[in-house]
């Protein structure tokens, strides 16, 4: 019998996924090539900036009160006027920048380390404890994030790092249930049989095949929370439910101008657009990161 | 004296339906034994059971013993344990066998790390040798990629030195060249044969390709429907099949194969009709609905019958009426 013998059935042969084969340009060729990776990252890069500088220098102390200059025109004084108590706007936004960057990042991370290993375990476990995890998830879910900071403010006291915990855990279930579907693509893969034939453990698979293959993912969710953690904080603080004054938020600021609406919108325009800017910025961000980390990502969704 | 892997009535059923029903065979220390059978005869269920790789839904049942323990009923601990070590497996399709995050070295070195314990660097090292044992032309270059970089040849032979890394008493392949080109394939299979001699390693080729099958295995099993049909020797499987279907399966490959009969289209004998699709097999003789030689006597299940090269037909080719 000669070695020309075609298979009886021949099989259609499995493609490559795509994105399997694809000639993987430089990262920041591909950054580049994403126009809302480019704006998000200038965005967040000077709300990042504005926060770094803020800790050494602002053009004046933002907590400083000068009646005798309250309610100055944006001027060569101060570029973006003063406050009712005559505190300048710019200084405030630049250190109410720190405390925005930092209830995100603080926001983001009690999220993710909730809700990753929870996603992780219920992926991987299967079965009753799946349940359990996702049916815990959607309960927290459900609970109105706003009662939850009400509540825990009126326990622990209103403060930026309650308003927090409360954002982090309401977020936690997006986390959960973004790892769980990623873990479970990335288990149904063919290199994750195989290093269960070469003797790898769950664990162990968990650790070392899932984690890295959904890290873009993780990222890319990360950015979009941020934002809306971002908003949360902010929304949080002009409820008198976050960040107390006189400490510089960007919430509270909005608060404190909404007394003044009349008599100076601009006060309220301007924590406004930080804002606005910011959350602007990190959906961006996540959207071309979604580009940039992943093409196939973008098929699947 | 029993053999590398002994499989006693391994059944798999998925939902109550039977996928592998009732195979039994023994793989001997050091022999290449075939698994033939078209897609969806379940030769992949077999093997993923033999690994206790089922897919979730699947269950197995019966018994599969390597060196006196059975798999089957065996935690996932000591499988894990047992996995890569003293039973490994090669897959068909090399493409999304590696993990595209990691480089290939240090995959290869994986296997050595948690089998033998061997630290970063001296995995590594041994990792670099096996990558040279399975002939690619540049070990240090190869171990430094990532899969993507590498052809799909260059990645089942990365596969063969994941597999080969600890000397497995039992190598299981399943259609390991199925997915390459002509060339390759010859090439991936030499090299099959030449690790499992000098691992001394035990193979259970699994193929559809009776050319594959009749180069590589002294013994072959023929699989349809879940069920083992016909085992023996290849040379006399091939030359005097006694089960319908095995019989059709040659006379297919044969007529393809000579030079003749090769070229006239709608001339190639084919079996009649397909594998029907899960749970419609027919009840009796899975082959029944198919086959010419078929009665009444085939609605009950035959038996694998005879020593050396047995068969489970009611009316088996070349005995009796011809």
């Amino acid at each position: 019998m000669s070695g020309t013998v075609p298979p009886l059935t021949r099989p259609s042969l499995p493609l490559a996924p795509a994105g399997e084969e694809w000639e993987e340009a430089p990262f920041w060729r591909r950054w580049l090539g994403s126009p809302s990776a480019v704006a998000g990252g200038v965005i967040v890069g000077a709300i990042v900036l504005a926060a770094l500088v803020s800790l050494a220098w602002t053009p004046y102390p933002p907590l400083a009160v000068a009646p005798a200059h309250a309610f100055a025109r944006p001027g060569p004084a101060h570029l973006l006027g003063t406050d009712n108590y005559g505190r300048d706007v710019l200084s405030r936004l630049m250190a109410g920048s720190l405390t925005t960057l930092f209830a995100g990042v603080v926001s983001v991370l009690i999220a993710a380390a909730i809700g990753v290993p929870a996603g992780l375990v219920a992926a991987s476990r299967g079965g009753l404890a799946s349940e359990g995890i996702m049916g815990l998830a959607d309960v927290v879910y459900a609970f109105p994030a706003l009662l939850a900071a009400i509540a825990l403010a009126a326990a622990a006291g209103a403060s930026t790092l309650t308003a927090m915990v409360a954002i982090g855990v309401a977020y936690m279930p997006v986390f959960a249930r973004v790892t769980r579907s990623g873990a479970l693509q990335v288990l149904s893969t063919d290199y994750v049989l195989v290093a269960r034939s070469y003797g790898r453990s769950r664990a162990a698979i968990v650790r070392r095949h899932v984690l890295p293959n959904i890290t873009p993912l993780l990222i890319v969710q990360s950015s979009l929370l941020f934002s809306l953690a971002i908003l949360a904080e902010a929304a949080l603080s002009y409820l008198g439910l976050g960040t107390p004054p006189p400490a510089p938020s960007w919430g509270a600021m909005l608060q404190g101008a909404q007394n003044y609406l009349f008599d100076d919108p601009l006060l309220a325009v301007w924590p406004g657009l930080a804002i606005a800017l910011a959350v602007l910025g990190f959906n961006l961000l996540g959207d071309g990161l979604r580009d940039v980390l992943d093409p196939g990502l973008r098929a699947r969704r | 004296m029993t053999g590398a892997l002994e499989v006693r009535s391994l059944s798999v059923d998925l939902g109550g339906v039977p996928v592998v029903a009732d195979v039994s065979f023994s793989l001997r220390a050091g022999e290449r034994l075939g698994l033939i059978g078209e897609s969806g005869s379940g030769k992949s269920v077999t093997a993923l059971a033999i690994m206790g790789l089922l897919p979730e839904g699947m269950r197995a049942g019966g018994r599969v013993e390597l060196a006196g323990e059975d798999l089957v009923s065996m935690g996932e601990r000591r499988l894990s344990a047992l996995r890569g070590d003293r039973i490994a497996m090669v897959f068909q399709e090399p493409l999304t066998a590696l993990n595209p995050l990691m480089r290939v070295g240090r995959q290869v070195a994986e296997v050595l790390r948690i089998h033998r314990g061997l630290g970063r660097r001296g995995a590594a090292e041994r990792a670099l040798g096996l990558l040279g044992r399975v002939e690619l032309d540049d070990p240090a270059g190869v171990a430094r990629a990532y899969p993507h970089e590498l052809s799909g040849g260059q990645r089942q032979r990365v596969m063969l030195a994941m597999a080969v890394a600890c000397s497995p008493r039992v190598l299981v392949a399943d259609e390991p060249t199925t997915a390459l080109d002509v060339v390759v394939q010859d090439q991936v299979l030499s090299l099959v044969q030449r690790l499992a001699d000098e691992e001394g390693s035990s193979l259970l080729l699994i193929s559809h390709d009776l050319a594959v099958v009749a180069r590589m295995c002294e013994r072959v099993l023929v699989m349809y429907g879940g069920r083992l049909v016909e085992e023996g020797p290849t040379r006399d499987i091939l030359s005097q099949p006694h089960h319908p279907y095995t019989a059709g399966l040659v006379a297919t490959a044969a007529a393809v194969s000579s030079p003749s009969g090769a070229r006239r289209p709608g001339s190639l004998p084919a079996l009649p009709g397909s594998v029907p699709p899960l749970g419609r097999f027919p009840s009796g003789c899975v082959f029944r609905d198919r086959c010419w030689r078929a009665d009444r006597s085939c609605e009950a299940v035959p038996q694998l019958c005879g020593r050396d090269h047995a068969v489970a037909c009611w009316h088996p080719v070349g005995e009796g009426a011809g």
